[in-house]
């Protein structure tokens, strides 16, 4: 059950790639912003 | 109804206003788009049923479409806020714009990596040279220099000035992206949603999709406010209009 | 009509006597369209098939070269900026400006490309609607560029920030030029490349020159 919920009928290797990419991006971005805003109040309120 | 609007669009032009509407708005959305995208993603990759033709292969629809849609979306904000500070100089019109240019990149990315995920085990291929794909990946380079073009010019003012004339040249490959489907002969299929009498897909795979089509719109927003906060933080001393 | 006359008899002087300058982009689209070969091989189908493909890649490669040169120098000598702010027509100075750098800059492209394609072994009818579709398309390529050219006239000299700039808003122009001409070569009717090559001309011609305009104040404003 586990096995076919992970192959996906054979294409789980595209789907998953797929997937994990996007989760990937959309992740990524979310850790750019918030980096970057840690680093602007850092700048702004040390001065 | 047009007071209120009319109101609104005053207050967005303070930026004052708003900063104190994002920290306020900012934990919410985020859960919002949080709980969004991880239901949705549950949707379309369990609850979705298998396609007869595409099997489970198809389920990529449901991360290629909104990405698709989002890089298209987010340029077309970002023109109108290019088109908004150039002609009424609004600062933090200039600020949506410096912040979609990144977010755009890579949704559209994503749209390209998906779309190449998608397109070989179903048509053989990751990549095709027809006029969907190709003016999708122009797309992506017309966002990498938005930004590139930023980067390389010393002056902050003078940038967000010859950017946002650059990111109005470059909206004429929008129409062209879309359209790109009924002007050629494509391999990239027609639209499905947007057709005159509906959309064309089983309810139980559009409502998967239309999820995530609003979970991304949620993170975009999301993610936008962020980039706005951090810029009031840096500009802030600058007292310059409203 | 007495200003205009004068500043299409400066701008082709000032062009006729920097010749040398002018000389450049022709020489590079020449050598660029004589390095596939020379990389290739001599097959001769192979040459043929990919002659229009790569005589419009390197008639967009030198005019990306060329486009330095039409802003930038009046810039530095501060020049430019009078133009800007006189009171003169600055769209219909500008539009001769440009047609004036575009005849010696582009036309030779165009007289050009039909030896080059000689040497590709292009058949007679082919050489002819690549010149026409070179005709219609370098002037394409050089007012557009003015636009980004004119954004980017303050930076130093980089060449290659207006290349990733402006190739990607030159591709539907460089897919309709040599997709017309692989199309004319294959038999196929090629009316609509030709009235979509002719509607882009004269539109951007036409529009162009208050873009221009507005790119310049913005380029020029530091």
């Amino acid at each position: 059950m586990l096995a076919q919920m992970f192959d996906m009928g054979t294409y789980g290797v595209y789907i998953w790639s797929a997937y994990g990419f996007s989760v990937a991006v959309l992740l990524f971005n979310v850790y750019r912003v918030i980096r970057r805003y840690k680093k602007v109040i850092k700048n702004e309120t040390a001065s | 109804m047009i007071k209120f609007l009319k109101q609104f669009f005053h207050k967005c032009v303070s930026p004052k206003w708003v900063h104190g509407a994002i920290e306020k708005l900012l934990t919410p959305i985020g859960y919002a788009a949080l709980l969004l995208l991880s239901t949705a993603f549950a949707l379309d990759l369990w609850w979705a049923p298998t396609d007869y033709q595409q099997g489970d292969a198809y389920r990529i629809m449901f991360v290629h479409v909104p990405a698709a849609f989002m890089s298209l979306f987010i340029y077309v904000t970002l023109a109108v806020s290019a088109l908004v500070y150039w002609v009424w100089h609004i600062k933090l019109a200039n600020v949506v714009v410096k912040a979609s240019a990144p977010i755009g990149a890579w949704l559209t990315l994503l749209a390209l990596v998906s779309g190449a995920l998608w397109g070989k085990p179903m048509w053989g291929t990751f990549w095709i040279w027809d006029a969907r794909l190709t003016s999708e990946l122009l797309l992506l380079f017309l966002y990498l220099g938005l930004i590139i073009l930023r980067r390389s010019i010393e002056d902050p003012e003078q940038g967000s000035k010859v950017v946002a004339v650059l990111a109005l040249l470059g909206a004429v490959d929008l129409p062209i992206i879309h359209y790109s489907v009924y002007w050629w002969n494509t391999l990239h299929q027609r639209s499905t949603l947007l057709n005159a009498s509906g959309p064309t897909l089983d309810s139980k795979m559009l409502y998967p999709l239309l999820g995530t089509l609003l979970g991304f719109l949620v993170y975009y927003v999301f993610i936008i406010l962020l980039e706005i906060r951090s810029e009031l933080w840096v500009r802030r001393n600058v007292s310059t209009d409203v | 009509m007495h200003y205009l006359t004068q500043t299409l008899k400066y701008e082709f002087l000032a062009l006729w006597r920097n010749s040398q300058a002018m000389l450049n982009p022709l020489l590079f689209f020449t050598l660029v369209a004589l390095l596939f070969p020379l990389a290739i091989g001599p097959d001769k189908a192979w040459l043929t098939h990919i002659a229009p493909g790569v005589l419009w890649v390197a008639a967009l490669l030198s005019s990306l070269l060329s486009l330095e040169s039409l802003f930038q120098p009046e810039y530095h000598e501060g020049s430019l900026e009078q133009l800007i702010i006189s009171s003169a027509h600055i769209p219909t100075l500008l539009f001769i400006k440009i047609a004036m750098h575009w005849l010696f800059t582009g036309l030779p492209l165009v007289l050009a490309a039909p030896l080059l394609g000689l040497c590709y072994y292009l058949p007679m009818k082919a050489l002819g609607y690549l010149m026409l579709s070179l005709l219609l398309g370098t002037p394409v390529l050089s007012f557009l560029g003015a636009i980004v050219a004119a954004l980017l006239v303050s930076l130093k000299e980089d060449g290659m920030l207006l290349a990733l700039l402006l190739l990607p808003l030159w591709v539907p122009v460089l897919i309709l030029g040599a997709g017309g001409v692989m199309t004319y070569m294959k038999g196929l009717p090629v009316q609509g490349e030709f009235i979509l090559m002719s509607a882009l001309f004269i539109l951007v011609l036409s529009v162009t020159p208050w873009a221009i305009q507005s790119a310049l104040k913005v380029g020029i404003n530091d």
